[in-house]
């Protein structure tokens, strides 16, 4: 075994947690808990996956694994025994966390609120399940833990006394984030009942983890708190600066609430922080950000998990301890490096079945991880369910199918099997989704194709015809496109006369309620809705994503002009669309137009610094102007945004070899290669830098063995 | 004291109930399912067993007698009642085959699974209820391997009736097996 590298370690997770936020809080010293890891550690972006769905992250997190490696695949999946579906269960996780690890390896672990933590898992410490803290109940009713809340069941009665009921806060408690409590009629406006409730939760989760570490000895303890993300789902579009759509006497109301979850979030940190003492490791992430700035989206999509799309794909992560860099920034993490991490911190090796790696940059010099084929293999108690409790819930829906096809079981009743076949199709469609993350596009399509078959949604049409234009397969891409096109419109439009049957049932109750009331009805305004209807009738419809695809399409096939068409048009409608200026950069590249293409990368860049896409394409065009410093330094950026990205690493390889930078350039084309082992380009380089400068013959053998290798197949 | 016959469909549960009917038990059935290529001596279901989760109701009405109930229904049984189950097993491939002829047979498709998974599933699910009805204070089982019957059906007859209180005639039971025929059947 190799040297522990840490006493203990605490790992916090704030789910929805964003630098954006935090920065500015930080600097006007109102997150110094926080502050003080930052400047005793290491920072950095931990980039989120697709999809960024907070059960399937946090157990990313904590395996090291995608999705379709640990099995948990949305918020909710099948019931046992066709009964319907229920929330995602740790008895459905295909793989060890890392608590199961250490446990195995004779390390006491204690885990809270982990998402999905139901039933607690049987480790050698406390596990407290993520039902834990849900008020169920009004106050005066019984509110009695679910059974497999609590790991060891003898300690259920601790716990249970130390929830916080969201009726047990008072307006002093509600006041710091909500300043003119006294202006809100609670009666019409649910908002603080909501809030009170993500108040309390998290006291709640919290008070459990200080029970623990007051308590208990430890060598590891992870605690997650959901509040950061409720308060951003609750409250972000009240968050400054305002949004034009928010009125303003709202906006004054519940503008303060995000940061204030923020600052309550550092000072339950720094209670952590000062139980758990100097010398223990504390690593602190997210699993997504969340958008705080004009990248706030208007409205969410009207589809499961539509709220996502508040998300934003980058989280935080902060490590402090022995042996761990001080006021450093890492870069390109991800959140499938946490657990590869966290092993080698108690000396363990890595799985090289994980999918993530060690953030060796946030160690101090020279540190290497050791590696193990995989810890599925190890044998041994380990803290997870009994293989009885443990199952698939999907392959046990279908063999639930197949009984009720046989004729042995009935049909549940018709909402149970609506529930149940949505959940199977959001299953399939996250899982298409992971596949097409991991741009595993063969893998995806034919689950995508079926769901196509089965019911046309734009959203699993859009994912197919990008899996067929990642294919090459550009006809049948087109073909898909086509028939989206019709799609979204037709979904449109059913949203907007839903929207439309809402606002008249909105407005019938309002009149209702007044007359029930004895007022006197007040004139309603209907005049703006009119202009709105207008409007909307006026405008054509557009969905900017698919044009992006279409442009992104026609530049494939070389119809630069036809892409340019498309993409303008999207530009004159919704100018300030992620990703947009990106694709219209490609274009101009593909046309040679070098300053025009650099204009639109840097546009891209002041819509959203974060874009990696947009670093490494202004890494392309200062290529071409063969500007390499500049060229290195934008693909570093890139790199430092998202490390798996084989093309920057690519053009960062090409600057560093123009600059005669020879040795750091071969390492560029091997990390590029390690990443894309199909590349051809960096391959051919790597042969001539290693026959030449480098004068490695044997390594330029190696590679244009591989190279002759493929072109003879 | 309901006494059932359990197991995985085409584990021999079919002729689990025909035994016991030709050994002089009393059979809760509607015959609504009737014999088919499938099952040429027919299936002894009762139609209502199918939505025991949503309805255990009529449980009552197998008080004394014997009802057929798969094993994934196992879980739904009302705890107020005392049970005796002959819980059936076969060759989890020969089951997975049979079901998938019976499917061709029905014009419809099953679970979109590979066989070695569902096989894998179903061995899940039958190791569950096995924990449960092992659990229960009101349940009292045995294994019943249905391979056995067809090689010498005379002693599991004998084990049946041992453990359901001596009633049966057993010869009966025995006679009722006709290897040929289940065999063909796969």
């Amino acid at each position: 075994m190799a040297e522990r590298l840490a006493k203990k370690v605490l790992l916090v997770g704030w789910d929805a947690a964003d630098w954006k936020v935090i920065n500015p809080l930080m600097d006007a010293g109102e997150m110094p808990a926080l502050e003080s890891l930052v400047n005793q550690g290491v920072m950095g972006n931990l980039a989120t996956l697709d999809p960024p769905l907070s059960p399937m992250m946090w157990t990313s997190i904590a395996t090291g694994m995608h999705a379709d490696k640990h099995g948990i695949l949305g918020f909710i999946e099948p019931a046992p025994k066709a009964q319907g579906v229920r929330p995602v269960m740790t008895t459905s996780r295909k793989v060890k966390a890392v608590w199961n690890i250490l446990m195995q390896n004779g390390l006491k672990t204690h885990v809270v609120g982990w998402w999905p933590g139901h039933p607690a898992e049987p480790v050698n410490g406390i596990y407290i399940s993520n039902h834990y803290q849900r008020a169920h109940s009004p106050i005066d009713k019984p509110w009695p833990l679910q059974p497999g809340t609590v790991h060891p069941k003898e300690m259920e009665s601790i716990f249970d006394q130390l929830r916080i009921h969201p009726a047990e806060l008072s307006g002093a408690h509600v006041q710091p984030f909500v300043q003119d409590l006294a202006k809100i009629d609670q009666e019409k406006d649910k908002r603080v009942e909501s809030l009170a409730r993500i108040i309390a939760d998290a006291a709640t989760i919290h008070n459990a983890a200080t029970y623990i570490m007051e308590t208990e000895t430890w060598d590891f303890m992870a605690v997650y708190y959901d509040a950061i993300d409720h308060f951003g789902h609750g409250f972000m579009n009240f968050h400054p600066p305002k949004m034009a759509h928010v009125p303003q006497e709202q906006f004054d109301l519940y503008k303060d609430v995000v940061n204030s979850g923020y600052r309550f979030h550092d000072l339950m940190l720094a209670r952590l922080i000062e139980l758990a003492g100097p010398d223990t490791t504390i690593v602190l992430v997210s699993d997504h950000g969340f958008h705080s700035d004009h990248l706030r989206p208007m409205g969410v999509s009207k589809v499961p998990a539509g709220p996502a799309d508040q998300h934003s794909p980058y989280g935080i992560i902060v490590m402090k301890g022995p042996n761990i860099q001080k006021d450093e920034r890492i870069y390109g993490a991800t959140l499938l490096d946490v657990t590869p991490t966290l092993l080698p911190l108690f000396g363990l090796p890595v799985g090289k079945d994980m999918d993530g790696h060690t953030l060796v940059q946030a160690f101090e010099e020279g540190f290497i991880p050791e590696m193990i084929d995989s810890w599925e293999d190890v044998e041994g108690e380990c803290g997870m369910h009994h293989k009885d409790l443990q199952e698939d819930p999907w392959a046990s829906q279908e063999a639930m199918e197949q009984l009720i096809a046989l004729g042995y079981i009935d049909k549940p009743d018709e909402n149970k099997q609506k529930a149940l076949d949505n959940a199977v199709n959001e299953s399939q469609f996250y899982l298409a989704r992971v596949y097409v993350n991991k741009s595993k596009f063969e893998e995806a399509l034919p689950i995508l194709q079926k769901l196509w078959e089965n019911e046309k949604q734009s959203r699993f049409g859009f994912q197919m015809a990008r899996c067929l234009l990642e294919m090459k397969r550009y006809k049948e891409s087109q073909a898909v496109i086509d028939v989206v096109r019709v799609v979204a419109k037709k979904e449109h439009k059913e949203n907007i006369k839903k929207q439309k049957e809402e606002a008249k049932k909105r407005l019938e109750e309002a009149k209702k309620k007044q007359k029930e009331e004895g007022k006197q009805a007040k004139e309603i305004q209907t005049e703006p809705i009119k202009q709105r209807d207008k409007k909307q009738k006026e405008r054509p419809f557009q969905s900017p994503q698919l044009e992006l695809m279409q442009g992104r399409l026609d530049l494939e096939i070389g119809k630069y002009m036809k892409a340019l068409e498309s993409l303008e048009k999207v530009e004159k409608a919704t100018p300030r669309l992620p990703g947009l200026h990106q694709q219209l950069g490609q274009v101009y590249l593909k046309m040679k137009l070098w300053n025009k293409a650099e204009d639109a990368f840097n546009k891209a860049l002041s819509i959203d610094p974060h874009s990696a896409h947009a670093h490494n394409g202004l890494a392309e065009t200062y290529i071409r102007q063969l500007r390499y410093v500049d060229g290195a330094e934008a693909a570093l950026n890139s790199i430092g945004l998202l490390y798996h990205y084989p093309r920057a690493h690519f053009n960062l390889g090409l600057c560093l070899a123009r600059l005669k930078r020879t040795e750091r350039a071969a390492e560029a084309f091997e990390v590029c290669l390690k990443m894309a082992p199909k590349m051809k380009r960096p391959r051919r380089l790597l042969v001539r830098l290693y026959k030449g400068p480098l004068k490695t013959p044997d390594k330029a053998e190696a590679h244009q063995k591989v190279l002759d290798e493929e072109t003879a197949s | 004291m309901i006494t059932i016959v359990s197991g995985l469909p085409r584990s021999g549960t079919s002729l689990m109930m025909q035994m016991l009917e030709k050994g002089g038990m009393e059979v809760l059935s509607d015959q609504i399912r009737k014999p088919d290529e499938n099952n040429v001596r027919g299936y002894n279901e009762y139609e209502k067993v199918r939505s025991l989760p949503k309805d255990p109701s009529w449980i009552i009405e197998a008080e004394g007698k014997v009802v057929k109930i798969i094993a994934q229904l196992l879980f739904f049984l009302p705890r107020k009642f005392e049970y005796r189950i002959l819980f059936m097993e076969r060759n989890m491939d020969e089951i997975i085959e049979s079901q998938s002829k019976m499917l061709q047979n029905l014009g419809t498709t099953g679970a979109k699974l590979d066989p070695a998974i569902l096989i894998q599933t179903f061995q899940k699910q039958m190791d569950q209820a096995k924990a449960i009805i092992t659990q229960a204070a009101n349940i009292e089982w045995i294994p019943i391997s249905y391979n056995e019957i067809l090689t010498d059906p005379a002693p599991t007859a004998e084990k049946v009736n041992v453990f359901l209180g001596n009633s049966l005639i057993v010869q009966d039971m025995a006679s009722v097996v006709d290897a040929t025929l289940y065999r063909t059947r796969c």
